[in-house]
């Protein structure tokens, strides 16, 4: 499986509200294939089919490729730097700062991260890649200094345990420039 | 028939005026307080449990008789309650559990595992959790964070430290 994004051409990315849309179909599908973005209104796409149609990227997966030099941001119709994008996705999305560094984190490190939503984390990460396997982790975020409720720890470790997977919390620290991951694992005493 | 009745000692604790509890005075057959000579102090926790189950009565420094409504009053610590359910809730499931070092802290005897108390709706910071987790490995200890809801119900996790290792993929360049 290659995920890297090696050999891709960069690609205009329209930006609008907290997605990045990229209508070209080769490059997006290139892209899906290494398990960035989703072919649009497609339900469960397999990552070993061509799809027509535009595809839709998060903010964090814009950003990496950014950083990449594999996607060029449109913001407003113009184009901007990498930064620009950045600064953007901050008002857009709540935390987005300490989330995106958790996402390059482990995409440096060779998993795949999507979307955590359906089990009510930041995102769920995988060893292979969605379509292939479950996800193994769930994983919330948590910036260092800010304080939590411990009942959340609650609601995504109920879920993550009746479908087998590792809740997992994140811990930034911007200052330090650490991220510490505690796994939470439900237990019968 | 002869009826025999059966006399049931229960132990006498005090309650000082820093609310410290000691014994005054302690029968074999109670094992919560067993080996404590009349003065010697036993956890708040532990006296709690025991009033709590009738098997120790509490007095003042004046010998009055507190109950367990009139105990909780004088102690009046914001924790102890939710510490109190949990221990309670490990106690009935035939654990031996000693109050640990800090005040939102137990120990499960024997199984090298601390737990810590957290409620609902109170605020943590994660870094705390990261601390704890980390000091009780340094000492091979177990973390298990007991969060405790508005009903005093108790959950329990186990939690450790992860390293994501890196996967080797076909054609990285980073």
């Amino acid at each position: 499986m290659d995920c890297s994004t090696q050999n891709l051409e960069p690609v205009k990315a329209i930006i609008t509200g907290t997605k990045a849309l990229i209508l070209d179909e080769r490059v997006g599908n290139e892209l899906f294939k290494r398990f960035f973005g989703k072919p649009f209104g497609v339900q469960k796409p397999k990552p070993e089919t061509e799809y027509r149609g535009p595809f839709i990227l998060s903010l964090y997966e814009a950003l990496y490729l950014c950083k990449q030099g594999v996607l060029k941001p449109l913001i407003h119709g113009k184009e901007a730097t990498c930064s620009e994008l950045e600064e953007y996705a901050k008002t857009e999305i709540p935390e987005f700062d300490v989330k995106y560094i958790v996402y390059e984190d482990l995409r440096r490190r060779g998993y795949i991260v999507r979307s955590g939503l359906k089990f009510g984390a930041d995102f769920a990460v995988y060893e292979i890649g969605p379509g292939y396997e479950h996800a193994p982790y769930v994983v919330m975020v948590a910036r260092a200094g800010k304080e939590m409720d411990p009942i959340s720890i609650v609601r995504i470790g109920r879920v993550s345990h009746s479908v087998r997977k590792k809740t997992v919390l994140a811990i930034v620290d911007l200052e330090l420039k650490t991220i510490n991951y505690l796994v939470f694992k439900w237990v019968k005493l | 028939m002869a009826l025999r009745a059966t006399v049931r000692r229960v132990a006498v604790l005090r309650l000082d005026e820093n609310n410290q509890v000691r014994v005054v005075e302690c029968p074999q057959n109670i094992k919560y307080c067993s080996g404590k000579a009349p003065g010697d102090t036993i956890p708040l926790l532990v006296a709690m449990y025991m009033v709590y189950n009738g098997v120790a009565v509490l007095q003042d420094v004046e010998g009055k008789v507190l109950s367990f409504e009139e105990f909780l009053k004088r102690v009046n610590k914001r924790n102890i309650w939710i510490v109190f359910s949990v221990y309670l809730d490990l106690v009935k499931r035939g654990r031996t559990v000693v109050p640990g070092s800090v005040d939102n802290e137990l120990v499960l005897e024997g199984y090298k595992t601390k737990i810590y108390v957290f409620e609902e709706n109170s605020l943590v910071k994660p870094e705390h959790i990261i601390e704890i987790v980390e000091r009780a490995s340094r000492q091979d200890y177990r973390v298990i964070v007991a969060i405790v809801d508005m009903y005093g119900d108790v959950t329990y996790y186990e939690v450790s430290k992860i390293v994501f290792q890196p996967i080797m993929r076909r054609d990285r360049v980073w």
